[in-house]
């Protein structure tokens, strides 16, 4: 089956009515957790987890990519309207789509949004269509030794981007790795950790830990973060929704250059989330004729950063599908989420699962249509969410992580475990401490583990194979740079400057 | 000579210009290198080697472990590279207070007053912590929520939840 087949199935298979059922499903839960203020993605695609379970796994992925397309639609009208960002990726969106918000341009701003989240989106899902074979014709020569360094970059890359310092972030990705190691010894049986209790003898549970350190930790943080209140409530007519013939013609290359920007910086480990919007709009802002207008409403600097942010999650998931490796923590969700269902992605799941993974591919797309069709619509719905009270707010999330967590297993020693989570997750905040790795490296500790056991058999117990392969001795290189990175910027004289990504 | 020795180990660090040596990290530093320890000793347990020199279960931990311990020193060592949070006058006392909120709800809720009254309590006390209305308000607001969750999860959607204390189960 070659690309253009397989997306046409794929196309197919996604446009059935329960599978269109279940992406709006995705979408509406995803926008409507984007908008409520105080709730991540993360939090968001966690708490749909254990309802996920009694779908099937072309279902769940659906729903789950429906869920991340909407939580940056709704981050963008948090910023829009409120000037408050829902989710990281959405900051940058604040500097002119706020701006266009006060000038009476709310609704050109967020159909700027969804337009070029959906022409960048689709865009992406083409190239991760034709870019999908041969990366993957490419990884099958990957190895155990190749396995192993390729998560250890893609850790160590997303530890650093979203911490305050290479140390506070490693540290975080090692907390995960050492969570991971509780329960049973894969390629032993040994247990570990477990001290003769039976509950964790199968080691601790993901989306509770999942649930605590994103959920319950913002739930937490509602209590201290100042109270968000709408600074401008409307010149909101939904008469006025399109942009004018002079914001669209501003908008179509910005559109273009912030979709292939995203698209490959996702492909890169951590560089998802806000890194691609930053240099999008630094981007726009430098080869723009009208560079004084950005920062007061030029369309540029909205089109261009959403436009990135989209086609960065789908480079993400070429990069997971192919090669099952998640470089950031929505992708690390996402490949738990298959696990569980029993899907290993891999180079070969294209071969083996072909239906799996092209009705993926094609809900991508009916995913971005569905956010431009059905979310501007129901822009005034968003905009009412966003008048929620914390006192009412903060209950329904505890409640609903408890009965998702519940449910997983049906044991409340689980619900036990995302609350001390939760302290856990929140006091790593006041710490400056980010929870983004430790998700990451609880994903993929036992695939590190097991590549990294598999590599020493194969050399006899001699380090040096991660050198002496050329694949591995590249991804060892980069993890050299990335670990040094912070000294030869200051050896060539520049500053280091982390971002920091929820 | 030591100024230039201490730009570049900030430098490797990954941290911006410089502030001042500060202690500020020295909690997390020391927690961190606590668990690091605790973890050690849990994988000193573990053999480091298995059959036909395969890696045995313990060396992935014990590496771990003893990164772990590195990185907690040079958390320990670098400067506060920015102010903490501006998040308010109290950034404890009320999470700690809906925490333990939380852990009661958990421990001693669900199982004395079953899952919808557990729900009831809990939206209850969290609704007096976060903005305090009138009594009768909260009760009904919480009443209601209780009611909704039970119906929309049990009900409808047919999850098992011990609905009944278990006191009463037994």
């Amino acid at each position: 089956m070659d690309a253009f087949q397989g997306l046409q199935s794929g196309l197919i298979q996604a446009m059935e009515p329960h599978n269109l059922l279940v992406a709006f499903l995705g979408v509406f839960w995803g926008t409507l957790v984007g908008v409520l203020p105080g709730v991540g993605p993360v939090a968001g695609m966690t708490i749909l987890i254990p309802f996920t379970r009694g779908m099937d796994i072309t279902q769940s992925m659906i729903a789950l990519a429906g869920i991340y397309y909407g939580v940056m639609y709704g981050g963008s009208t948090t910023s829009v309207l409120l000037a408050v960002p829902g989710e990281s990726s959405s900051i940058v969106t604040i500097l002119d789509g706020h701006q266009m918000a006060k000038k009476g341009r709310a609704g050109a701003a967020l159909a700027l949004c969804a337009i070029g989240s959906f022409v960048a989106g689709t865009l992406a899902v083409f190239g991760l269509v034709f870019l999908a074979p041969p990366l993957a014709s490419v990884a099958l020569d990957f190895g155990p030794p190749e396995y192993f360094m390729v998560t250890l970059v893609g850790l160590s890359a997303a530890s650093y981007l979203s911490s305050a310092s290479l140390a506070r972030g490693l540290s975080m990705a090692a907390l995960g790795l050492m969570a991971s190691t509780v329960g049973m010894h894969i390629i032993t049986g040994n247990q570990r950790f477990v001290y003769d209790r039976v509950e964790l003898a199968g080691g601790l549970e993901m989306v509770a830990i999942f649930m605590g350190l994103f959920g319950i930790a913002e739930v937490l943080e509602m209590l201290v973060a100042p109270a968000q209140k709408m600074r401008h409530e409307g010149l909101f007519d939904l008469r006025r929704l399109m942009p004018n013939r002079e914001e669209r013609s501003r908008s179509v290359l910005p559109i273009l250059r912030g979709g292939l920007v995203g698209f490959f910086m996702g492909t890169l480990p951590g560089g998802g989330g806000t890194i691609p919007t930053f240099v999008s709009y630094a981007l726009e802002r430098k080869i723009s004729k009208r560079r004084e207008e950005f920062g007061k409403g030029a369309p540029e600097g909205v089109a261009g950063p959403e436009a990135a942010n989209n086609a960065a999650a789908v480079g993400q998931m070429l990069v997971l599908l192919t090669l099952g490796v998640p470089f950031g923590v929505i992708a690390a969700i996402m490949l738990n989420a298959m696990i569980v269902k029993g899907i290993y992605p891999s180079p070969l799941l294209m071969v083996r699962n072909p239906e799996f993974f092209w009705t993926v591919v094609g809900s991508m797309y009916i995913g971005n249509a569905m956010l431009l069709v059905l979310n501007l619509p129901l822009v005034g719905i968003w905009a009412a969410l966003l008048r929620i009270p914390q006192r009412w707010l903060a209950p329904f999330i505890v409640i609903l992580c408890s009965v998702g967590v519940y449910t997983v297993n049906f044991n409340v020693r689980d619900v036990l475990l995302m609350v001390a989570a939760g302290g856990v997750g929140y006091i790593m905040r006041r710490a400056d401490l980010s929870a983004a790795p430790v998700a990451i490296g609880l994903v993929l500790g036992p695939i590190m583990e097991t590549a990294l056991g598999q590599s020493l058999i194969i050399s006899r117990g001699s380090l040096l194979i991660f050198v002496t392969r050329p694949y591995s001795a590249a991804f060892t290189v980069l993890l050299a740079l990335l670990l040094l990175w912070p000294l030869v910027q200051w050896l060539v004289g520049r500053r280091v400057i982390p971002v920091s990504e929820v | 000579m030591h100024a230039v020795i201490e730009r570049g180990w900030r430098a490797v660090l990954g941290l911006p210009s410089r502030i001042g040596i500060k202690h500020a990290n020295t909690s997390a530093a020391a927690v961190l290198l606590l668990l690091a320890l605790l973890y050690l000793v849990g994988a000193s347990d573990l053999p480091l080697w298995s059959q036909h020199n395969a890696m045995g279960p313990g060396m992935f931990p014990m590496a771990l472990g003893i990164v772990l311990a590195v990185l907690a020193v040079m958390i320990w060592l670098e400067p506060r590279s920015r102010a903490p949070s501006e998040s308010g006058t109290q950034p404890w006392r009320a999470p700690m207070i809906v925490l333990g909120i939380l852990f009661i709800y958990v421990l001693v809720g669900i199982p004395l007053l079953g899952f919808t009254l557990a729900n009831f309590a809990l939206v209850l006390a969290m609704r007096r912590v976060y903005e305090p209305g009138f009594w009768r308000t909260d009760a009904a607001g919480s009443g209601a929520t209780a009611i909704a969750v039970h119906v929309v999860f049990v009900d409808i959607m047919g999850l098992y939840f011990p609905v009944m204390p278990t006191w009463l189960s037994r």
